[in-house]
Protein backbone atom coordinates (compact mmCIF):
# COMPACT_ATOMS: atom_id res chain seq x y z
CA UNK A 1 0.00 0.00 0.00
CA UNK A 2 1.12 3.00 -1.29
CA UNK A 3 0.64 6.42 1.40
CA UNK A 4 1.40 10.11 1.13
CA UNK A 5 1.22 12.34 4.03
CA UNK A 6 1.73 15.89 5.51
CA UNK A 7 4.57 15.52 7.95
CA UNK A 8 4.86 17.54 11.25
CA UNK A 9 7.15 18.36 13.83
CA UNK A 10 5.05 17.67 16.83
CA UNK A 11 1.54 17.01 17.15
CA UNK A 12 0.28 20.82 17.77
CA UNK A 13 1.24 21.39 14.63
CA UNK A 14 -0.92 18.99 13.19
CA UNK A 15 -4.06 19.59 15.15
CA UNK A 16 -3.58 23.13 13.71
CA UNK A 17 -3.94 21.70 10.20
CA UNK A 18 -6.72 19.04 10.94
CA UNK A 19 -8.89 22.29 12.46
CA UNK A 20 -8.08 24.86 9.31
CA UNK A 21 -9.17 21.80 6.85
CA UNK A 22 -12.28 21.15 8.76
CA UNK A 23 -13.09 24.59 8.33
CA UNK A 24 -12.58 24.11 4.28
CA UNK A 25 -14.71 20.72 4.66
CA UNK A 26 -11.73 18.24 4.11
CA UNK A 27 -10.90 15.50 6.62
CA UNK A 28 -7.79 14.58 7.53
CA UNK A 29 -6.39 11.63 10.44
CA UNK A 30 -3.08 12.62 12.36
CA UNK A 31 -1.05 10.17 13.49
CA UNK A 32 2.41 9.11 14.40
CA UNK A 33 4.34 9.41 11.38
CA UNK A 34 5.19 5.80 10.58
CA UNK A 35 8.04 6.15 8.49
CA UNK A 36 10.19 8.59 10.14
CA UNK A 37 13.39 9.79 9.20
CA UNK A 38 16.02 8.81 11.84
CA UNK A 39 17.93 12.09 11.69
CA UNK A 40 14.37 14.26 12.64
CA UNK A 41 13.42 11.62 14.60
CA UNK A 42 10.03 11.66 15.92
CA UNK A 43 7.07 13.20 14.67
CA UNK A 44 3.02 13.43 13.12
CA UNK A 45 2.14 12.63 9.57
CA UNK A 46 -1.40 13.89 8.63
CA UNK A 47 -3.39 11.87 6.21
CA UNK A 48 -6.15 13.74 4.37
CA UNK A 49 -9.28 12.17 2.64
CA UNK A 50 -8.94 13.35 -0.95
CA UNK A 51 -6.52 15.79 -2.43
CA UNK A 52 -2.89 15.88 -0.05
CA UNK A 53 -1.66 18.87 -2.47
CA UNK A 54 -5.13 20.64 -1.89
CA UNK A 55 -4.46 20.94 1.45
CA UNK A 56 -1.48 21.17 1.67
CA UNK A 57 -1.62 24.12 -0.21
CA UNK A 58 -3.91 25.23 2.28
CA UNK A 59 -1.94 24.63 5.13
CA UNK A 60 1.13 26.90 3.83
CA UNK A 61 -0.74 29.89 2.79
CA UNK A 62 -1.92 29.78 6.50
CA UNK A 63 1.23 29.23 7.89
CA UNK A 64 0.88 26.46 9.84
CA UNK A 65 4.29 25.12 10.10
CA UNK A 66 4.88 21.92 8.43
CA UNK A 67 8.06 19.26 7.13
CA UNK A 68 6.28 18.99 3.21
CA UNK A 69 4.89 15.50 1.90
CA UNK A 70 6.19 12.64 2.17
CA UNK A 71 4.93 8.86 1.17
CA UNK A 72 6.14 5.74 1.79
CA UNK A 73 4.94 1.60 0.78
CA UNK A 74 3.55 0.12 3.35
CA UNK A 75 6.01 -3.27 3.95
CA UNK A 76 3.10 -6.00 4.67
CA UNK B 1 -17.46 28.57 55.01
CA UNK B 2 -17.60 31.69 53.18
CA UNK B 3 -14.24 32.15 50.77
CA UNK B 4 -13.01 35.57 50.22
CA UNK B 5 -9.20 34.93 49.19
CA UNK B 6 -10.10 34.49 45.40
CA UNK B 7 -7.14 36.83 44.59
CA UNK B 8 -4.96 33.45 45.65
CA UNK B 9 -6.87 30.64 44.01
CA UNK B 10 -10.35 30.25 43.10
CA UNK B 11 -12.66 28.57 45.25
CA UNK B 12 -14.71 26.15 44.75
CA UNK B 13 -14.04 25.68 41.06
CA UNK B 14 -17.24 25.14 38.40
CA UNK B 15 -18.25 21.23 38.46
CA UNK B 16 -16.91 21.16 34.62
CA UNK B 17 -13.39 21.72 35.89
CA UNK B 18 -13.73 18.46 38.47
CA UNK B 19 -15.26 16.54 36.02
CA UNK B 20 -12.36 17.80 33.23
CA UNK B 21 -9.14 16.76 35.80
CA UNK B 22 -10.87 13.83 36.46
CA UNK B 23 -11.90 12.20 32.95
CA UNK B 24 -8.12 13.39 31.81
CA UNK B 25 -6.98 11.18 34.28
CA UNK B 26 -9.21 8.21 34.15
CA UNK B 27 -10.37 8.59 30.37
CA UNK B 28 -7.28 9.10 28.60
CA UNK B 29 -4.43 9.98 30.98
CA UNK B 30 -1.84 9.25 27.95
CA UNK B 31 1.33 11.34 27.88
CA UNK B 32 0.03 14.12 25.77
CA UNK B 33 2.45 14.71 22.39
CA UNK B 34 4.67 11.78 22.61
CA UNK B 35 3.02 8.09 22.08
CA UNK B 36 0.84 7.45 18.28
CA UNK B 37 -1.57 5.20 20.17
CA UNK B 38 -5.41 6.48 20.35
CA UNK B 39 -5.12 8.16 24.08
CA UNK B 40 -2.47 9.44 23.71
CA UNK B 41 -3.36 11.69 20.31
CA UNK B 42 -6.38 12.44 22.32
CA UNK B 43 -4.60 13.54 25.35
CA UNK B 44 -2.49 15.54 22.69
CA UNK B 45 -5.70 16.66 20.83
CA UNK B 46 -7.51 18.35 24.40
CA UNK B 47 -3.97 19.80 24.98
CA UNK B 48 -4.34 21.59 21.46
CA UNK B 49 -8.13 22.47 22.30
CA UNK B 50 -6.48 24.51 25.16
CA UNK B 51 -3.94 26.24 23.49
CA UNK B 52 -6.18 27.27 20.88
CA UNK B 53 -8.75 28.73 23.49
CA UNK B 54 -6.41 30.88 25.49
CA UNK B 55 -4.86 32.06 21.96
CA UNK B 56 -8.57 33.32 21.17
CA UNK B 57 -9.11 34.83 24.28
CA UNK B 58 -5.85 36.45 24.49
CA UNK B 59 -5.06 37.13 21.11
CA UNK B 60 -1.92 35.42 19.91
CA UNK B 61 -0.81 32.23 17.74
CA UNK B 62 -2.10 28.93 19.57
CA UNK B 63 1.69 28.01 19.25
CA UNK B 64 2.74 30.68 20.73
CA UNK B 65 0.55 29.45 24.04
CA UNK B 66 3.21 28.23 26.05
CA UNK B 67 1.67 25.95 29.46
CA UNK B 68 4.21 26.16 32.81
CA UNK B 69 3.33 25.22 36.06
CA UNK B 70 2.11 28.25 37.21
CA UNK B 71 2.54 31.96 36.71
CA UNK B 72 6.16 32.57 38.74
CA UNK B 73 7.12 30.16 36.08
CA UNK B 74 5.86 32.00 33.14
CA UNK B 75 7.61 35.31 34.83
CA UNK B 76 11.01 33.62 35.20
CA UNK B 77 10.22 32.04 31.73
CA UNK B 78 9.95 35.73 30.17
CA UNK B 79 12.13 37.57 32.63
CA UNK B 80 15.38 35.29 31.89
CA UNK B 81 14.61 34.37 28.85
CA UNK B 82 14.23 38.05 27.18
CA UNK B 83 17.22 39.83 28.98
CA UNK B 84 21.17 40.12 28.02
CA UNK B 85 23.75 40.94 29.66
CA UNK B 86 24.05 44.54 30.38
CA UNK B 87 20.31 45.69 30.16
CA UNK B 88 18.08 47.82 32.00
CA UNK B 89 14.74 46.49 33.11
CA UNK B 90 12.05 49.10 34.86
CA UNK B 91 9.20 47.24 36.84
CA UNK B 92 6.37 48.68 39.05
CA UNK B 93 5.87 49.69 42.37
CA UNK B 94 2.81 47.25 42.73
CA UNK B 95 4.95 44.14 41.75
CA UNK B 96 4.56 40.59 43.37
CA UNK B 97 7.64 39.03 44.49
CA UNK B 98 7.21 36.56 40.96
CA UNK B 99 8.28 39.96 38.82
CA UNK B 100 10.71 41.74 41.58
CA UNK B 101 13.05 38.31 42.79
CA UNK B 102 13.75 37.63 39.01
CA UNK B 103 14.96 40.58 37.90
CA UNK B 104 16.82 41.65 41.68
CA UNK B 105 18.26 37.84 41.41
CA UNK B 106 19.63 38.97 37.59
CA UNK B 107 20.95 42.21 39.65
CA UNK B 108 22.57 40.33 41.86
CA UNK B 109 24.27 38.19 39.12
CA UNK B 110 26.20 41.12 37.33
CA UNK B 111 23.71 40.56 34.31
CA UNK B 112 21.41 43.41 34.28
CA UNK B 113 20.30 47.03 36.34
CA UNK B 114 16.40 47.91 37.23
CA UNK B 115 14.69 50.31 38.32
CA UNK B 116 11.06 50.72 39.98
CA UNK B 117 8.33 53.29 38.64
CA UNK B 118 5.69 54.50 41.24
CA UNK B 119 1.99 53.74 40.34
CA UNK B 120 0.21 56.61 41.18
CA UNK B 121 -2.98 56.31 42.81
CA UNK B 122 -6.08 57.63 40.55
CA UNK B 123 -3.53 59.16 38.28
CA UNK B 124 -2.72 57.15 34.93
CA UNK B 125 -0.95 60.29 33.34
CA UNK B 126 1.18 60.39 36.25
CA UNK B 127 2.22 56.79 36.50
CA UNK B 128 3.07 56.69 32.71
CA UNK B 129 5.28 59.88 32.96
CA UNK B 130 6.53 58.12 35.78
CA UNK B 131 7.89 55.30 33.83
CA UNK B 132 8.99 57.41 30.81
CA UNK B 133 11.69 59.03 32.89
CA UNK B 134 13.28 56.08 34.35
CA UNK B 135 13.68 54.86 30.25
CA UNK B 136 17.28 54.23 29.13
CA UNK B 137 19.31 53.73 26.06
CA UNK B 138 19.62 50.28 27.37
CA UNK B 139 16.30 49.72 28.88
CA UNK B 140 15.48 46.31 27.35
CA UNK B 141 11.68 45.62 28.74
CA UNK B 142 9.08 46.49 31.36
CA UNK B 143 7.55 44.14 33.11
CA UNK B 144 4.49 45.03 35.23
CA UNK B 145 1.34 43.60 36.81
CA UNK B 146 -2.63 44.29 34.86
CA UNK B 147 -3.42 44.50 38.45
CA UNK B 148 -2.03 44.75 42.08
CA UNK B 149 -2.56 41.70 44.02
CA UNK B 150 -2.48 43.78 46.77
CA UNK B 151 -4.74 46.79 46.26
CA UNK B 152 -7.12 46.31 43.12
CA UNK B 153 -5.01 48.76 41.57
CA UNK B 154 -5.59 48.68 37.54
CA UNK B 155 -2.46 49.86 35.65
CA UNK B 156 -2.79 51.68 32.20
CA UNK B 157 -1.93 48.85 30.17
CA UNK B 158 -2.91 50.23 27.00
CA UNK B 159 -0.83 53.49 27.55
CA UNK B 160 1.87 51.91 28.73
CA UNK B 161 2.18 49.07 25.57
CA UNK B 162 1.65 51.79 22.94
CA UNK B 163 4.34 53.87 24.60
CA UNK B 164 6.62 51.13 24.64
CA UNK B 165 5.80 49.58 21.27
CA UNK B 166 6.77 53.18 19.68
CA UNK B 167 10.12 52.76 21.46
CA UNK B 168 11.05 49.56 20.49
CA UNK B 169 11.22 48.46 24.22
CA UNK B 170 9.49 44.52 25.20
CA UNK B 171 6.46 44.86 27.45
CA UNK B 172 5.73 41.88 29.59
CA UNK B 173 2.57 41.76 31.69
CA UNK B 174 1.67 40.10 34.59
CA UNK B 175 -1.77 39.04 34.46
CA UNK B 176 -2.14 36.91 37.71
CA UNK B 177 -5.11 38.91 38.55
CA UNK B 178 -6.35 39.87 35.45
CA UNK B 179 -6.97 36.82 33.45
CA UNK B 180 -10.22 35.79 33.37
CA UNK B 181 -11.75 39.03 34.69
CA UNK B 182 -10.15 42.09 33.20
CA UNK B 183 -9.57 42.70 29.70
CA UNK B 184 -6.61 41.19 28.06
CA UNK B 185 -5.81 41.43 24.29
CA UNK B 186 -2.14 41.39 23.44
CA UNK B 187 -2.48 42.70 19.66
CA UNK B 188 -4.43 45.25 20.74
CA UNK B 189 -2.55 45.92 23.98
CA UNK B 190 0.79 45.98 22.64
CA UNK B 191 1.57 43.27 24.85
CA UNK B 192 4.49 41.02 24.20
CA UNK B 193 4.59 38.47 26.26
CA UNK B 194 1.75 37.71 28.75
CA UNK B 195 1.81 35.61 32.58
CA UNK B 196 -0.88 33.85 33.66
CA UNK B 197 -1.81 31.63 36.18
CA UNK B 198 -4.70 29.14 35.21
CA UNK B 199 -5.44 28.61 38.61
CA UNK B 200 -7.47 31.73 39.67
CA UNK B 201 -9.58 33.80 37.11
CA UNK B 202 -9.72 31.06 34.65
CA UNK B 203 -10.73 28.74 36.93
CA UNK B 204 -8.37 25.93 36.08
CA UNK B 205 -6.66 23.75 38.68
CA UNK B 206 -3.77 24.77 40.90
CA UNK B 207 -0.19 23.94 38.88
CA UNK B 208 -1.35 25.73 35.74
CA UNK B 209 0.13 28.56 34.28
CA UNK B 210 0.58 30.14 30.76
CA UNK B 211 3.12 32.32 29.09
CA UNK B 212 1.79 34.04 25.76
CA UNK B 213 4.47 35.12 23.05
CA UNK B 214 3.41 37.50 20.85
CA UNK B 215 4.66 36.75 16.95
CA UNK B 216 8.27 37.98 16.43
CA UNK B 217 9.19 37.56 20.18
CA UNK B 218 12.20 34.84 21.04
CA UNK B 219 12.50 33.92 24.16
CA UNK B 220 15.86 31.72 25.18
CA UNK B 221 14.68 28.54 27.09
CA UNK B 222 14.90 28.40 30.81
CA UNK B 223 14.70 24.53 31.06
CA UNK B 224 15.87 22.09 28.58
CA UNK B 225 14.47 18.39 27.78
CA UNK B 226 12.55 16.15 25.70
CA UNK B 227 9.47 17.26 23.84
CA UNK B 228 8.37 14.88 21.50
CA UNK B 229 9.68 16.38 18.39
CA UNK B 230 13.36 16.58 17.14
CA UNK B 231 14.26 13.83 19.08
CA UNK B 232 17.52 12.66 17.09
CA UNK B 233 19.32 15.80 17.73
CA UNK B 234 21.06 16.99 20.93
CA UNK B 235 19.64 20.28 20.16
CA UNK B 236 16.72 21.88 21.88
CA UNK B 237 13.88 22.79 19.29
CA UNK B 238 13.70 26.01 18.20
CA UNK B 239 9.90 26.69 17.19
CA UNK B 240 7.51 27.20 19.84
CA UNK B 241 6.09 25.60 21.64
CA UNK B 242 8.51 23.12 22.47
CA UNK B 243 11.36 25.33 23.15
CA UNK B 244 9.89 26.81 25.77
CA UNK B 245 7.74 23.63 26.91
CA UNK B 246 10.19 20.70 27.73
CA UNK B 247 9.00 17.60 29.67
CA UNK B 248 5.32 16.28 30.14
CA UNK B 249 2.96 18.60 30.21
CA UNK B 250 0.24 18.69 33.05
CA UNK B 251 -2.44 17.13 31.10
CA UNK B 252 -5.54 16.86 34.48
CA UNK B 253 -4.78 20.16 35.13
CA UNK B 254 -4.73 21.48 31.37
CA UNK B 255 -7.79 19.58 30.63
CA UNK B 256 -9.17 21.34 33.87
CA UNK B 257 -7.82 24.58 32.46
CA UNK B 258 -9.81 24.81 29.41
CA UNK B 259 -13.08 23.77 31.50
CA UNK B 260 -12.17 26.76 33.42
CA UNK B 261 -11.68 29.16 30.45
CA UNK B 262 -14.20 27.66 28.85
CA UNK B 263 -16.57 28.76 32.10
CA UNK B 264 -15.05 32.10 31.80
CA UNK B 265 -16.08 32.62 28.08
CA UNK B 266 -19.55 31.12 28.59
CA UNK B 267 -19.96 33.58 31.19
CA UNK B 268 -18.31 36.47 29.64
CA UNK B 269 -15.19 38.04 31.29
CA UNK B 270 -17.05 41.60 31.45
CA UNK B 271 -19.73 40.32 33.54
CA UNK B 272 -18.01 38.06 36.01
CA UNK B 273 -16.37 41.32 36.89
CA UNK B 274 -19.38 43.22 36.72
CA UNK B 275 -20.98 40.87 39.31
CA UNK B 276 -17.42 40.79 41.55
CA UNK B 277 -17.08 44.44 41.28
CA UNK B 278 -21.04 44.91 43.08
CA UNK B 279 -19.65 42.86 45.39
CA UNK B 280 -16.47 44.93 46.50
CA UNK B 281 -18.30 48.10 46.06
CA UNK B 282 -21.17 46.89 48.58
CA UNK B 283 -18.24 45.72 50.80
CA UNK B 284 -16.74 49.34 50.52
CA UNK B 285 -19.79 50.84 51.66
CA UNK B 286 -20.46 48.95 54.50
CA UNK B 287 -16.91 49.28 55.90
CA UNK B 288 -16.90 52.79 55.33
CA UNK B 289 -18.81 53.55 58.45
CA UNK B 290 -16.69 51.21 60.48
CA UNK B 291 -14.90 53.26 62.76
CA UNK B 292 -11.17 52.49 62.95
CA UNK B 293 -11.46 50.88 59.85
CA UNK B 294 -9.12 52.11 56.79
CA UNK B 295 -9.84 50.71 53.16
CA UNK B 296 -6.95 51.55 50.57
CA UNK B 297 -9.02 53.34 48.55
CA UNK B 298 -6.02 53.36 45.44
CA UNK B 299 -8.84 53.32 42.71
CA UNK B 300 -11.90 55.06 42.04
CA UNK B 301 -15.33 54.27 43.50
CA UNK B 302 -16.96 53.39 40.64
CA UNK B 303 -13.98 51.16 38.88
CA UNK B 304 -14.41 48.23 38.46
CA UNK B 305 -11.67 45.53 40.79
CA UNK B 306 -12.66 42.41 42.31
CA UNK B 307 -10.54 43.20 45.43
CA UNK B 308 -9.85 45.53 48.14
CA UNK B 309 -7.39 45.89 51.05
CA UNK B 310 -8.05 46.95 54.66
CA UNK B 311 -6.94 47.14 58.32
CA UNK B 312 -8.64 47.87 61.64
CA UNK B 313 -6.97 49.79 64.42
CA UNK B 314 -5.00 48.08 66.70
CA UNK B 315 -4.58 45.01 65.28
CA UNK B 316 -2.26 43.01 63.02
CA UNK B 317 -3.58 42.05 59.91
CA UNK B 318 -3.21 38.37 60.59
CA UNK B 319 -5.05 38.74 63.50
CA UNK B 320 -8.38 40.06 61.67
CA UNK B 321 -7.73 37.08 59.48
CA UNK B 322 -7.94 34.79 62.42
CA UNK B 323 -10.92 36.18 64.20
CA UNK B 324 -12.80 35.84 60.58
CA UNK B 325 -11.41 32.25 60.17
CA UNK B 326 -13.11 31.59 63.96
CA UNK B 327 -16.42 32.62 61.97
CA UNK B 328 -16.25 30.53 58.83
CA UNK B 329 -14.79 33.14 56.75
CA UNK B 330 -11.57 32.92 54.55
CA UNK B 331 -9.99 36.23 54.01
CA UNK B 332 -5.91 36.67 52.93
CA UNK B 333 -3.86 38.94 55.52
CA UNK B 334 -0.10 39.88 55.41
CA UNK B 335 2.17 41.25 52.80
CA UNK B 336 0.47 38.96 49.60
CA UNK B 337 4.39 38.07 48.56
CA UNK B 338 4.76 42.03 47.75
CA UNK B 339 7.21 43.72 49.44
CA UNK B 340 7.12 46.64 46.92
CA UNK B 341 3.55 47.30 46.99
CA UNK B 342 3.00 47.72 51.04
CA UNK B 343 6.53 49.96 50.88
CA UNK B 344 4.70 51.73 47.81
CA UNK B 345 1.42 52.54 49.82
CA UNK B 346 3.08 52.65 53.56
CA UNK B 347 1.45 49.50 54.79
CA UNK B 348 4.85 47.64 55.40
CA UNK B 349 4.32 47.29 59.26
CA UNK B 350 1.17 45.83 59.39
CA UNK B 351 0.37 44.14 56.00
CA UNK B 352 -3.14 44.41 54.69
CA UNK B 353 -6.39 42.27 55.11
CA UNK B 354 -7.47 41.40 51.44
CA UNK B 355 -10.81 40.54 50.37
CA UNK B 356 -10.93 39.06 47.05
CA UNK B 357 -14.82 38.25 45.33
CA UNK B 358 -14.90 35.48 42.96
CA UNK B 359 -17.81 34.39 40.68
CA UNK B 360 -20.10 32.04 43.24
CA UNK B 361 -20.08 34.74 46.44
CA UNK B 362 -22.86 36.86 47.04
CA UNK B 363 -24.60 39.64 48.77
CA UNK B 364 -24.88 37.50 51.61
CA UNK B 365 -21.40 36.65 51.87
CA UNK B 366 -20.80 40.26 52.09
CA UNK B 367 -23.19 41.02 54.82
CA UNK B 368 -22.01 38.33 56.83
CA UNK B 369 -18.29 39.80 56.76
CA UNK B 370 -19.38 43.33 57.17
CA UNK B 371 -21.11 42.57 60.24
CA UNK B 372 -17.71 40.75 61.89
CA UNK B 373 -15.62 43.25 60.76
CA UNK B 374 -17.87 46.07 62.63
CA UNK B 375 -17.66 43.55 66.02
CA UNK B 376 -13.91 43.09 65.30
CA UNK B 377 -13.68 47.11 65.39
CA UNK B 378 -15.72 47.46 68.53
CA UNK B 379 -13.49 44.92 70.37
CA UNK B 380 -16.64 42.77 70.64
CA UNK B 381 -14.75 39.47 69.13
CA UNK B 382 -11.57 38.49 70.67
Amino acid sequence: MHYTYIKFENQTYGEKAVSLLAKSGIKANLRRNPNPNHKQGCNFALFVNGNVWEAYDIITKNHVKNLGVESYRERL
Amino acid sequence: MIYLDNAATTFPKPQSVLKAVSGAMSLYGANPGRGGHSMALKAGRKVFETRSILAQMFSCDSDRVIFCDNCTTALNTAIRGSLKKGDHVIISSLEHNSVLRPVHAMKNEGLISYDVFYVEPLNNDKTLENLKLLIKKNTAAVVCTAVSNVFGTVLPIDEIGSMLRKRGIKFIVDAAQAAGSHRLDMKNQSIDVLCLPGHKGLMGPMGTGVLLLSEGIELQPFKYGGTGSGSMSAEQPMFYPDRLESGTVNLPGIAGLKAGADFVRKAGFESILRRESELIRLLREDLSVIRGLTVYDYMQWNADTNLLSFNIDGYHSEQVAELADRWGIALRAGYHCSYLAHNSYGTEKTGTVRVSAGPFNTKKDIKILSFYLNKIALRKIM
